[in-house]
């Protein structure tokens, strides 16, 4: 009983820690990096705002199931939609909000892969897998992004959770949560149409595996339950498809391919290792440019624990193994190249991957060996994380300054202020910007819910007002009785005339 | 059984040769290719290379200085069947097959018997990357062939105090880039190599490290041999990329760090993490499987180092290597990365041709892999690899196509057309349609080089800029009115037909691989300077 407790005290301070430290990581400078906010981050928060205040999107689509908003055919997945109205709903909409949604799904991701890991292997291998996980560079960026790219992580952990659960315990509810992880997951993130079915696939044959190779019959029940939970999810996006017309497979329009010699590269590049950990995706939004997608200094653990698994010849760790090789198999069809915001599906195996290559190293049994390697890798690690965070926070914004939009939300944070701290009759200038952007729709309607008057301000700002302005209209009407506030040579400004 | 077996190895290697020799006119010569060809007709037929440099040991290119093997080999082919796409190509031919042999037989002292060193033969014999670099005259694949010949005579039972000095001298007389990995790959050997004599092993490296100082001390005595290390072999530390990248760190401090520590970890980290990632680059599944050069100057578009189907053999061969505890098979990945090091040095730059040299230990890994295989699925996978390398030998007209820009073959027509005009006038070519069209013109025609006085014995990146009644007009040449000794023809890109304006009149328009109207045959009545 005594153990029971103390074993259950020391799972809750963990937890409590992991999330303490992880929020604290993943929220860190949340607004300010990346420095302003990304078109598909726009277009998830102000329809999710929308339909968190009415239960209509900007098409009057009564709760959607997939999102967009007018004029456009980017349709957004309905996992990280609705986490985004729940927040709202409950929190009240902000742009720190709408890009911590991100980091509670990484959160989530990585709770999860701890009790995948503690199943596999034991608590304090649990534990070396959440410093693992949050040493993530992937995962940092992604939680400052209010994207669905994220969103699969906690579904995919959870589904090889169940897995191993399933395979100490024979219990058949287990690929029931299984069967739906894998189902909600195709609604999660776009590029999950093509990795589900993989991951589908991959657990019908370990099923089959588990329960007697050669006895057909004994893994029908398994499988065919995995089966018949996805199905429905299958089933619901077929029949919407018409409704939702490209939200499904993108209007169908698969890329042309000319030889099947073209297939290989798409998937064989997403195990190159000087992308996977060193230069990380080719995009600005999704890479430093000077980082992996995991920290150089895991590399060592991963290839450990390859071995190790490769040795160890245990069929769950080899599946996990093949999870991470097999699930981009069907990106093949997708040309394009070293997209780490695609494949965060390798997340989960990652860790445990690369936590098995710790164990590697704990479990030496030369002691000086095992001493001077595990420090020097903790060593690494330490350095390596560092140096990423500080690029990361300090850095990279200034880098991928012109990559976003500018950070106009500091200027609608600014203006809110300052009318509601004076009293002042807050405006827009209606000349700074086209007024159809969503990003400034999503912050108009964040910081001014009562709306926020657009005027032409014709050379001058009327008295007890405050008004968001062009850079150079500020300084082309500036006088003594005006007041300016700059924001870090972008063209925008405040003017005040109290 | 042994006459079986001796049969199929026969029979794989003719099969080998084949697809070396068919189609015989492909991949089009490459301007460095035509320069070696062109300078081996030079040899048989004068003696000089293309500065009249009587049999020299040195050559030079338009990048680097070139060691002389290849040169002196290319002369030997084309002594025996003439100025021919043959005689150019045929060393590499030898070259090449001989290679399947002997990973045939390097194979076989890691397994004495079995299957494997068989399909270590089938592998390598259809290898895309090696078959590529079978069929135009290069150093990589006579290094590969001469590196496999030493690590078979370094793994016999007796040392052969003749054989392997000579073929270390000639290792060092093909390419330099590797100059400084024989001292590990003759340690690494003889260390796998437990039957040969201590006396024997302490010969052999006092030889291989006295001959590596020897030839690296000789190098750097030529007027610019350092620089060309430098800037062709250890490019990373020269490299102005790199520099600024550490001088932007320099500048950087980082909260918390003392700046010691800041200067060691970040200057020294960033070349190695740049290096390291280079190397990574080339060692990577996409490039031995998917595609091993995007530009198709060394390799066919779309096909790696081997056919994509031997990625799984490949997979299995790493499990093998892990599970198993055979001694001698474990020091393979460790053969790979001594044979590749020096690529780390190489950054920015990312040369598939150098990792040609461990395409074949990386072809026994592969052969590993159908230890566990059942016959059928081996068929089936040899099959298909058999049949991805063919079906690219036989549609080589997209490969054509696509890497004109470094393989053009729609230059022939104008040369034979310039040719001809040329006994008569003198003509001139925009220097911007090729990467060099002096020696594809020496390559294809009798038109011979007009030798310049040199100023120094081994001048550096030399380029030819004119042969008998042909000049290459590039952006500093200008065009002028004159009464004597006028350009009476110009193959003319858009950038001089701009420049001449009503000055030419357009006679015949010729269209690159691609289709596209690129240069046009002009007549003027101008002088050059």
């Amino acid at each position: 009983m005594n153990k029971i407790l103390k074993d259950n005290i020391r799972l809750f301070v963990t937890i409590t820690l992991f999330i303490i430290i992880a929020w604290f990581l993943f929220t860190f400078r949340l607004t300010q990096v990346p420095p302003g906010i990304n078109g598909d981050e726009a277009v998830i928060g102000y329809s999710a705002l929308l339909v968190s205040q009415t239960g209509r999107d900007e098409a009057n689509r009564f709760l959607p199931l997939f999102t967009t908003v007018l004029k456009s055919d980017d349709w957004k997945q309905p996992v990280t939609f609705y986490a985004e109205v729940l927040a709202f709903r409950l929190f009240g909409p902000s742009f720190f909000l709408l890009r911590a949604v991100s980091a509670v799904f990484a959160i989530a991701g990585g709770l999860l892969i701890f009790f995948v890991v503690k199943e596999l292997l034991d608590f304090k291998m649990a534990f070396v897998s959440l410093f693992i996980y949050i040493s993530i560079p992937i995962i940092m960026i992604q939680s400052h992004l209010a994207l669905e790219n994220i969103a699969p992580v906690p579904f995919v952990a959870l589904w090889l959770l169940m897995l191993a659960k399933y395979k100490s315990e024979k219990n058949i509810r287990y690929i029931f949560i299984a069967g739906i992880s894998i189902g909600i997951s195709l609604y999660s993130y776009f590029g999950f149409r093509l990795i589900a079915p993989v991951l589908s696939i991959m657990t019908v044959c370990l099923l089959w595996y588990l329960n007697d190779f050669k006895n057909i019959k004994k893994s029908l029940k398994p499988t065919s339950i995995f089966c018949l939970t996805v199905l429905p999810f299958v089933l619901l996006m077929i029949l919407v498809r018409n409704q939702y017309h490209g939200a499904i497979f993108g209007y169908g329009r698969p890329s042309r391919i000319v030889s099947y010699q073209e297939l290989a590269e798409p998937f064989l590049s997403a195990f190159d290792p000087a992308f996977l950990f060193i230069k990380g995706d080719i995009t600005p939004y999704h890479s430093t440019g000077r980082h992996g997608m995991f920290l150089l200094a895991t590399l060592p653990l991963f290839s450990l624990g390859i071995i190790k698994i490769i040795k160890k010849k245990d069929p769950l760790f080899l599946f996990i193994m093949m999870v991470f090789f097999f699930s981009p198999i069907l990106y093949s069809f997708v040309p394009a190249v070293h997209r780490a915001s695609r494949l965060l599906v390798f997340i989960p195996s990652f860790v445990v991957i690369a936590t098995m290559g710790f164990q590697v190293l704990f479990t030496l049994k030369n002691k000086f060996w095992k001493l001077t390697l595990s420090a020097l890798i903790i060593l690494l690690l330490i350095f390596n994380y560092s140096e990423f965070l500080n690029d990361y926070w300090y850095e990279y914004p200034k880098r991928v300054r012109n990559d976003f939009l500018k950070p106009i939300h500091l200027a609608y944070e600014k203006l809110q202020q300052i009318s509601t701290k004076d009293k002042l009759k807050p405006f827009y200038q209606i000349e700074m910007v086209p007024p159809d952007i969503t990003a400034y729709k999503f912050f108009e309607k964040v910081y001014f819910p009562k709306g926020l008057e657009h005027r032409s301000l014709d050379g001058s700002i009327s008295e007890k007002s405050v008004a968001m302005v062009h850079e150079s209209f500020a300084k082309e009407v500036m006088n003594e009785k005006l007041q300016k506030i700059g924001f870090d040579n972008y063209d925008f400004a405040i003017l005040i005339n109290n | 059984m042994k006459i079986h077996k001796e049969l199929i190895t026969i029979l794989l290697i003719v099969s080998a040769l084949v697809v070396r020799i068919i189609p015989i006119n492909f991949p089009v010569f490459s301007a460095d290719d035509a320069r070696i060809a062109a300078r081996g007709e030079m040899l048989v037929h004068s003696g000089t290379d293309e500065l009249g440099r009587k049999f020299p040991l040195i050559f030079n290119s338009l990048e680097d200085y070139q060691l002389p093997l290849t040169s002196y080999m290319t002369a030997l082919g084309i002594l025996i069947f003439g100025k021919t796409d043959l005689g150019a190509r045929v060393p590499f031919i030898i070259f090449g097959t001989v290679l399947v042999f002997l990973s045939y037989k390097v194979t076989k002292n890691f397994f004495k018997d079995g299957k494997i060193p068989f399909f270590a033969l089938i592998i390598t014999a259809f290898s895309p990357a090696l078959i590529y670099f079978s069929k135009f005259p290069n150093e990589f694949i006579i290094f590969a062939c001469l590196l496999l010949l030493l690590i078979n005579f370094l793994m016999a039972e007796k040392l052969n105090r003749i054989i392997i000095p000579l073929i270390i001298i000639c290792i060092f007389l093909t390419t330099k880039i590797f100059w400084i990995a024989i001292i590990p790959l003759t340690f690494l050997i003889l260390h796998i190599n437990t039957s040969l004599q201590r006396k024997d092993k302490i010969y052999l490296i006092l030889f291989t490290v006295i001959l590596s100082v020897a030839i690296i001390l000789v190098f750097i005595k030529i007027p610019q041999g350092p620089r060309s290390l430098v800037e062709n072999n250890f490019s990373s530390i020269n490299d102005m990329t790199v520099k600024n990248g550490i001088e932007r760190l320099r500048s950087q401090t980082l909260p918390g760090w003392p700046v010691v520590l800041d200067k060691i970890l970040f200057n020294k980290m960033y070349t190695l993490i740049a290096s390291f990632s280079n190397w990574l680059q080339l060692l990577q599944l996409s490039t031995l499987f998917a595609q091993l050069d995007k530009n198709g100057q060394f390799g066919f578009l779309g096909v790696g180092a081997f056919p994509k189907i031997t990625i799984i053999p490949f997979v299995l061969g790493i499990f093998y290597l892990i599970r198993e505890k055979k001694n001698k098979i474990k020091y393979l990945p460790i053969l790979v990365i001594i044979l590749t090091f020096p690529l780390l040095f190489l950054f920015p730059n990312i040369k598939v041709e150098y990792l040609l040299v461990a395409i074949p230990i990386i072809g026994i890994i592969i052969s590993l892999g159908f230890i566990n295989l059942s016959p059928k699925i081996t068929g089936l996978i040899l099959s298909f690899a058999i049949f991805e390398v063919v079906a690219n030998l036989f549609f080589i007209n997209s490969n054509i196509r696509n890497t004109e820009n470094f393989r053009p073959l729609w230059i022939n027509q104008l040369i034979t057309d310039g040719y001809k005009l040329s006994l008569n006038n003198n003509i001139a070519y925009s220097d911007n349609f090729t990467e060099d069209l002096i020696p594809h013109i020496q390559w294809l025609t009798p038109a011979s080089i007009k030798l310049l006085p040199l100023d120094l014995s081994y001048p550096y990146k030399y380029r030819q800029t004119e042969l008998t009644n042909i000049k290459m007009v590039g952006e500093s040449n200008t065009f002028y009115v004159c009464d004597d000794r006028s350009f009476k023809f110009i193959f003319a890109t858009k950038r001089e037909l701009e420049r001449l304006g009503n000055k030419a009149t357009l006679v015949k328009v010729y269209r690159n691989d691609l289709g596209k109207e690129f240069v046009t045959l002009n007549k003027i009545d101008l002088c050059i300077n």
